[in-house]
């Protein structure tokens, strides 16, 4: 009963955006349906061209992955690469694509490039895990018995691969959906996707109604596409992953080819405005020095209170498992948009003070929680169901089960979930812009310098907050891992 | 156990010690404090903020705390969400678009101009009971200094050579994005100049959001030109010794932008804030704001023998008028409708 309350007031938590603007500005408003359309029209568009780019880069890279087998070190650092541009605040890929490539593609194009490159990776890691999985040893036994390259793929790992395909791309399009901060930069006001114009509902003319409906909608239709991909993976059998396994009639070298070369290119975008005026970065660095140390400060406050939250929220989430609704909530609901959600605690709670500090991170919180949740933490979750099933048969309580069985299981995918929230609490500029009254922080500070004609030192600043968010991943995930630990071993 | 966790509870908790009584430092105990309300980049290291703020707090025997919007379109949202809480004694950076919403959506406390000397440009925003303007600027388009010809009117901007190649703001979130659509639909006439707007559609690169985002996108080389400000090539000439930039001087009369500054109803520090606008509109404040912000200063004389008083010389549709926000809506609207695909 406790639990179950629980789980009721963690729900109302992250409905509360919704929850609290319906009840303040009510349904009363005016949608003109001909931009409603076209908003849901961009954001299908560009979410399925980001999709299939995604799986089509994807696959070919995942391919290059199986290259070397699971769990050797170089495929883990492949992997680690891979990871990278999904792991970065979009902020990075956005300036380091528009550095790269002139006149790059504004619009559903653009989206669609930019949520590509930063999606691919992801894709790779786990079609590559996936294909060993499912038809490591039929491919195998394929290579043995002689079978060519074009029947292997036609006989075994086409059939064998779609209904991952199409999960995977579920998966994508879901997140490319509901995406704010890649459509506002590089939608270049031709590709108003929802969340965009949730987003201007707001800003503009304040229809707060209007908005709250229209994310409403939004969130009815990813819900539906989540239900679907949910449904999907319940009739999806886990593989088993049998050890080291030669694939070389399915392994492309050329994958890797196109990961390095891709990854150079961003990374060369990205470090242009360095190389281009070195000097000015010294210049740069010395004239903003005394005022880096209190930014530095607030990064930090805002980054670590992000992770601790994230860690405690994911830590509740693994005591009040399993429960079929509450998963499949947290499954299927998307947060509510960035600006819904910052503009409903800018409203709600006062703004002075330190205040900014424990909403920041509330609200990215808030943003971040279910995300996180799909990303890996479910599956992690679900792989314990079933020794959740046999203690609770064996008349164990749920705390006992939680300490005993889930705690020294998953801290460490806690801790490195909420490292990874920390990383992009560290690089946020939008959600504290809307909350703080002054800027607090490194990415604050990046974003003002990008308001005052002073785009190249933007980027350099952007190079500390890189930095930053690195050695705050590397600390986090080290701290938190050492605190699960003891409070593991301390429980035993 | 419990010791590390001690550890890190008390690490944690002086880290955030730390940063509050940074903030708190600067509303110490006893003397009062302003409260300045205005968009980052006025009040950051590098705008005109800061140096303001020194030169007020040598004389008022006050302190000076800046509250930061993104950009001056989000200064009137915050103000109509947090009103009074949000403690605001003065609001900088309302353009004359914002003005009549500001009139029907806060409480202004009335300010007397009577002595000011300004620019001609400037004399006809004088008129507002509420606001004050305190720097104006010329909008035009921005190109690179090549030897190519450059367009010489609006419509050659629409010349195929420039397809997808100029920088624009989205006119819904932006002041100079609405200023641009202003500017084309007072020069051509209503039906004529929504069927102009429709045409540079195929021209934009982009509508983004902020000035910043677009004039970043043309220093950063997507775009050919964008619209700005035709002080924006005297910033890099100064700040980084680059003749890189040129701003073209169209056939056309250019608009102009006041940036206007007002005391809300609510103030605490009532007195003290209008002592802040007569330093802002004294000689002292407005060099300081000339030569931060890059736009022009209001009072007679300030720009004479400097970089800026050659570009005051253009020719300027210098017809001041405060559209009303319906008016404002209904032009938005159908700019909407253009940019979807739909015929004007």
């Amino acid at each position: 009963m406790i639990r179950e309350t629980l789980r009721v007031v963690f729900t109302v938590y992250l409905l509360f955006p919704f929850i609290f603007l319906f009840y303040q500005f009510g349904w009363g408003a005016q949608i003109s349906w001909a931009e409603l359309w076209w908003a849901f029209k961009n954001s299908f568009y560009q979410a399925f061209a980001s999709a299939v780019g995604s799986l089509l880069l994807g696959l070919w890279v995942a391919l290059g992955l199986l290259k070397f087998s699971s769990g050797a070190r170089v495929r883990r650092f492949l992997e680690a690469l891979c990871l990278t541009p999904n792991f970065l605040p979009p902020l990075f890929i956005l300036l380091a694509v528009l550095s790269a490539v002139p006149s790059f593609p504004m619009g559903v194009s653009g989206i669609a490039i930019v949520h590509t490159l930063i999606n691919f990776g992801l894709v790779a890691v786990m079609l590559a895990r996936r294909m060993e999985e499912q038809m490591g040893r039929l491919v195998e036994v394929s290579f043995v018995l002689g079978a060519s390259r074009l029947k292997t793929w036609s006989r075994i790992v086409l059939p064998l691969l779609k209904g991952d395909l199409l999960s995977l791309g579920l998966f994508v399009f879901i997140i490319c959906f509901g995406s704010f901060s890649v459509p506002l930069i590089v939608g270049g006001g031709k590709g108003t996707t929802l969340e965009v114009l949730i987003y201007e509902k707001i800003r503009l003319s304040s229809e707060w109604s209007g908005a709250v409906m229209i994310a409403a909608l939004q969130s009815l239709f990813i819900f539906s596409f989540a239900f679907i991909l949910m449904q999907r993976e319940k009739g999806q059998k886990k593989g088993i992953f049998e050890g080291p396994l030669h694939l070389k009639l399915i392994a492309a070298p050329s994958g890797l080819a196109v990961l390095l070369v891709l990854l150079a290119g961003l990374i060369a975008g990205y470090m242009k405005p360095f190389f281009s005026d070195f000097s000015g970065v010294i210049r740069f660095y010395q004239d903003i020095g005394g005022d880096l140390l209190p930014l530095l400060m607030g990064t930090l406050v805002i980054s670590l209170m992000t992770g601790g939250l994230v860690f405690m929220a994911l830590s509740f989430i693994a005591y009040l498992w399993p429960s079929y609704w509450f998963s499949r909530f947290l499954q299927s609901y998307l947060a509510p948009s960035t600006a819904l959600a910052c503009f409903a605690f800018l409203v709600v709670v006062p703004n002075g003070g330190a205040w900014p500090y424990f909403k920041i991170p509330i609200t990215l919180l808030l943003l971040n929680i279910t995300g996180l949740f799909r990303l890996s933490f479910r599956s992690t979750l679900e792989d314990l169901n079933r020794q959740y099933e046999i203690a609770w048969l064996m008349g164990a309580k749920p705390g006992q089960i939680f300490k005993a069985i889930y705690w020294p299981q998953v801290y460490f995918s806690i801790a490195a979930l909420s490292a990874l929230c920390a990383i992009w609490a560290c690089g946020d500029y939008a959600v504290s812009r809307i909350l703080a009254p002054r800027t607090l922080s490194l990415a604050m500070m990046t974003d003002t310098l990008m308001s005052g004609y002073r785009i190249n030192q933007a980027v350099m600043l952007s190079g500390l907050v890189l930095v930053v968010g690195v050695l705050i991943f590397v600390g986090v995930l080290g701290g938190l891992y050492v605190l699960g630990q003891r409070l593991a071993s301390s429980k035993r | 156990m419990k010791h590390f966790v001690f550890f890190i509870a008390v690490v944690f908790s002086l880290l955030f010690l730390a940063v509050v009584n940074r903030n708190d430092d600067r509303s110490s105990m006893g003397t009062p404090t302003l409260r300045v309300f205005a968009y980052s980049s006025f009040t950051n290291k590098w705008g005109p903020g800061p140096l303001l703020k020194a030169a007020f707090e040598k004389t008022c025997e006050c302190k000076v705390e800046f509250i930061e919007g993104s950009d001056s379109g989000i200064l009137l949202q915050r103000l109509k969400i947090e009103g009074e809480s949000l403690g605001a004694d003065l609001v900088i950076g309302l353009d004359q678009f914002d003005l009549d919403k500001a009139q029907s959506e806060q409480q202004w406390r009335k300010i007397s101009t009577e002595e000011l000397k300004v620019y001609p440009q400037v004399r006809s925003a004088l008129g507002q009971k509420y606001f004050i303007p305190y720097d104006w600027g010329v909008l035009t388009f921005v190109g690179h200094s090549t030897k190519e010809r450059k367009p010489q009117s609006l419509d050659e901007l629409l010349d195929p050579l420039y397809e997808g190649k100029i920088a624009l703001q989205d006119p819904r979130t932006s002041s100079p994005g609405l200023q641009f659509v202003a500017w084309v639909l007072k020069l051509k006439g209503e039906e004529e100049g929504f069927r102009y707007l429709a045409k540079m559609m195929k021209q934009a690169h982009s509508f983004s959001p902020t000035w910043s985002s677009s004039y970043g996108l043309f220093t950063g080389g997507q775009a050919r030109m964008v619209y700005s400000y035709i002080t924006s090539p005297l910033y890099h000439q100064v700040e980084e010794k680059n003749h890189g930039y040129m701003a073209l001087t169209l056939n056309e009369p250019l608009p102009i932008q006041y940036e206007f500054v007002g005391i809300p109803e609510f103030c605490r520090r009532c007195e003290l804030s209008e002592k802040f606008i007569n330093l802002m509109l004294s000689d002292e404040g407005q060099k300081i704001l000339m030569t931060k912000n890059y736009m022009f200063p209001v009072k007679e004389g300030v720009a004479d023998h400097t970089d800026y008083a050659p570009l005051m010389n253009v020719k300027v549709f210098d017809h001041f008028e405060v559209p009303s926000s319906e008016e404002v809506d209904r032009i938005l609207r159908k700019w909407s409708d253009i940019r979807r695909g739909d015929q004007p």
